[in-house]
């Protein structure tokens, strides 16, 4: 969208680079939607009212219009729930199309400021949620101060983040895998 | 020997997401019969749960078709009778709301536009580009319908007394086996195949096994006649001469080299070849006219006493030489 | 004695531990040993590792699998993300082989290998499936009385169900956990918003008040059409936003009124005698009417 606020989407700026890329990321039935429509009528991010849903994302996906989807944070509010993928009557896997969106995102560093948060959490913590206040919680109801997860065990958790460190998430996460 | 089996309307029981268990989600089958004054209510509108007058009526397009799990192919009538049924609906309870849902309203052809735009002017409410993902039953005995509004740009909701399901032409059971006994060949969707789509639309693989309306694939009344009346042309072009011309391209058995092994016989997709006594002996007859040319007999012949006319060994292995040198 | 290895995953131990005790409580007394899984991690949630591609997703859900697999045990779960992407993982998985090479590699490198043997379930098909119905009538100390159950599965318990060991009939008109809150004498009827999604998760992050909207109108169709006394859920994702959520809401006046929510699990173990205050401990909508009606008031 232009700045002055003309409402106009310039077909041109088609990148079929970006379709290829999204493909590669897991979009693989991506020209295969007819637009039916199915899923957006059910998806949880079109029934909230977000700017851009799942029949638009895939529709923009198939045009390369790769600055508005990328610019767009809508792909950061699917919920995973999948319900796309129960109904679509092509197969195509619309969740896997808007993975794909959030895929390219995070390699231009367009995503939100939480998507960070949830990473760094998962690197230092293992765990992706990781509140404050837990240990008196659990106190509270006679269980040990730190579940027998990663947060017990610094042994583990060092493994842990070497199998991170051989992922993708060298190449993208902002922070210092140490 | 024409074909005409018609076609199955799809069961609505597929469709775990619009509530099949509901005795008021039904079919445009079972729609049109309840319209109908031979119907089990004599034409009267009711709902089957309770039998009283439906208010507010959704119709569901592409049910089962323009769907890889089910059929890839458009069902092409639907749109059509969908506005039908919204037609006589809305001249005869001009109160009731009526929604169709559609992904595309498809109205090509003369005449049919027409009725689109006549049916809206009724009143029928038309919502495009969306595909509706559920009905669920409420407590109350109401259905919730989703759906999605293209030109809202948005999820739309609403309940309905009664749904119907638009749900897809489909080849009748046994049309394979039929086909089969036949030497009709079935295309991948289970319709009977044309020999070719623009030049024998009417013709099928086996001679003189013609084909006409929903046997073929999905189509409405006016092109089921006038593909009957095609097949019914045909047929008696094949009988009227009290002759018949085939091609040039058959095979043909030297009797006398056949060691009467029958292997060809079975072989044969077109049941052209039987065995027939000559010189005290079973030897295998190609019927001509029943030959399609495909040369399967004369590549499988042990005793190599079948001549494929247009490709005998002699050819083939001086296009091969040709080939060669080349 | 049957053991299940309990994965935990983030929210359960973190936020809402009663459901942990509550889960503990009730492995006992179906006389399960709930097998700690040393050292388990994130499942990865769907906005980390599985965002990045399908190959960090793998590697870090296959830590997990990993230490199930080492114990020769199958895991259950009572938070719907985790059931969704272990099981969405190991799907992908055993789909691509070369994807489990790969993932072979990396945990090579820690004298670690992925075998794809153990089975992720979660407490609704666990129950059902595994315990099953008759056990849990059997166990019941305090019945439910009738008590009006509005059930929400939760979207990850049911979709993708191509990835998942086992599924309801019907995923869009879910039975099984209505079945065991029968089970346990409470009354479970169906609604039509049923499998509507609760707005909790990715879009609780990224557009909270859009997500109480959501969640807002759910409750009102559930408020509407069965007026429960209490709304019983299968993910403890869901359960904060029918928790929580719903205090927010009311704290910020868009709601008047309150249907108290509580995971199956702290359900169950309530059915099975377990301490009240423990089991509800971070329970935010009062649940005194449930109580009273299940004690045989009105």
């Amino acid at each position: 969208m232009e700045e002055s606020g003309v409402n106009v989407i310039n077909l041109n700026q088609c990148d079929e680079e970006f379709i290829k890329y999204l493909e590669k990321f897991g979009a693989h039935s991506l020209k295969e939607c007819i637009q039916c429509g199915k899923c957006a009528s059910t998806c949880p991010m079109a029934l909230a009212g977000l700017d851009f849903y799942i029949k638009r994302i895939i529709h923009a996906a198939t045009l390369g219009l790769k600055e508005i989807l990328l610019e767009d944070s809508s792909v950061w509010g699917c919920q995973s729930c999948n319900r796309c993928v129960e109904v679509c009557p092509m197969d195509i896997k619309p969740y896997e199309i808007i993975q794909a969106v959030r895929r390219a995102a995070v390699r231009d560093e367009s995503c939100p400021a939480n998507t960070y948060e949830g990473l760094r959490n998962l690197y230092k913590n293992g765990h992706a949620v990781f509140p404050k206040g837990f240990e008196e919680r659990r106190k509270k109801v006679g269980l040990p101060e730190k579940p027998p997860t990663l947060t017990s065990h610094e042994e583990l958790k060092k493994k842990f983040q070497e199998i991170l460190k051989q992922t993708s998430l060298a190449d993208v996460a902002p922070f210092k895998l140490d | 020997m024409i074909i005409a089996t018609g076609f199955k309307p799809m069961s609505k029981d597929h469709f775990k997401e619009y509530s099949p268990q509901s005795p008021d989600v039904i079919t445009s089958m079972e729609f049109e019969r309840i319209l109908s004054s031979t119907g089990p209510t004599g034409g009267e509108l009711k709902r089957p749960s309770d039998g009283t007058k439906p208010k507010n009526i959704a119709m569901i397009s592409c049910v089962g078709s323009r769907d890889e799990r089910h059929h890839s192919y458009c069902s092409k009538v639907c749109c059509m009778y969908m506005l039908k049924h919204a037609r006589i609906l809305k001249e005869k309870y001009p109160y009731i709301n009526l929604y169709l849902f559609f992904i595309d309203v498809r109205t090509a052809g003369k005449d049919f536009e027409e009725f689109y735009v006549y049916t809206k002017g009724l009143g029928a409410k038309i919502i495009r580009g969306g595909r509706v993902s559920s009905v669920d039953e409420k407590p109350n005995g109401k259905l919730r319908v989703r759906g999605f509004d293209v030109d809202l740009g948005s999820p739309v909701e609403l309940e309905a007394d009664l749904v119907v399901l638009a749900t897809a032409i489909e080849p009748p059971d046994g049309v394979d086996e039929l086909g089969r006994q036949f030497s009709a060949t079935c295309g991948r969707e289970g319709f009977l195949r044309e020999v070719h789509t623009k030049l024998f639309p009417v013709e099928t693989s086996a001679k003189g096994v013609l084909i006409a309306g929903c046997v073929q694939g999905p189509k409405d009344i006016p092109e089921s006649i006038a593909q009957s009346r095609a097949a019914a042309a045909s047929a008696a072009s094949l009988i009227i001469p009290g002759k018949i011309k085939f091609e040039a391209i058959v095979s043909e058995v030297d009797k006398d080299k056949c060691s009467s092994c029958g292997v060809c016989v079975p072989l044969c997709p077109y049941n052209a070849i039987k065995l027939e006594t000559y010189k005290d002996k079973e030897k295998a007859k190609i019927e001509a006219a029943l030959c399609a040319g495909c040369g399967v007999c004369a590549s499988a012949c042990p005793s190599r006493a079948i001549t494929f006319h247009g490709f005998t060994t002699e050819q083939i292995l001086e296009q091969i030489s040709a080939l060669v040198e080349a | 004695m049957k053991q299940v290895g309990l994965f935990l995953g983030c929210n359960i131990p973190f936020n809402r531990p009663d459901v942990e005790y509550s889960a503990r409580y009730i492995l006992s007394e179906l006389e399960t040993n709930a097998v700690d899984l040393e050292g388990a991690s994130c499942c990865p949630a769907f906005g980390t590792m599985p965002s990045i591609d399908i190959e960090a997703w793998a590697a870090a859900s296959a830590w997990n699998l990993v230490l199930a697999d080492e114990k020769g045990i199958d895991l259950v779960t009572g938070c719907g993300s985790c059931y969704g992407s272990l099981n969405e993982a190991k799907h992908h998985m055993g789909q691509h082989p070369e994807l489990i090479e790969k993932i072979n590699q990396i945990y090579a490198k820690v004298g670690k290998e992925y075998k794809g043997t153990a089975k992720v379930s979660n407490f609704i098909n666990f129950i059902y499936e595994d315990v099953g119905l008759e056990k849990i009538k059997q166990k019941v100390k305090v019945n439910l009385n009738g008590l009006k159950c509005a059930v929400q599965t939760g979207c990850h318990n049911l979709w993708p169900s191509e990835a998942y060991p086992t599924s309801e009939d019907n995923t869009f008109q879910p039975k099984r956990l209505r079945e065991i809150c029968e089970a346990m004498g409470g009354s479970a009827p169906n609604y039509s918003a049923i499998t509507d999604c609760c707005g909790m998760g990715a879009l609780r992050s990224n557009a909270s008040d859009k997500s109480l909207a959501l969640f807002k109108k759910k409750l009102d169709m559930i408020k509407e059409e069965l007026d429960p006394d209490i709304c019983v859920i299968g993910c403890s994702s869901c359960l904060m936003q029918f928790d929580a959520g719903q205090a927010l809401l009311i704290e910020q006046k868009k709601l008047n009124y309150q249907i108290p929510s509580l995971h199956i699990i702290q359900l169950i173990a309530l059915a099975l005698g377990a301490d009240i205050d423990k089991l509800t401990a971070f329970t935010k909508v009062p649940l005194d009417g449930a109580i009273n009606k299940i004690k045989g008031g009105n």
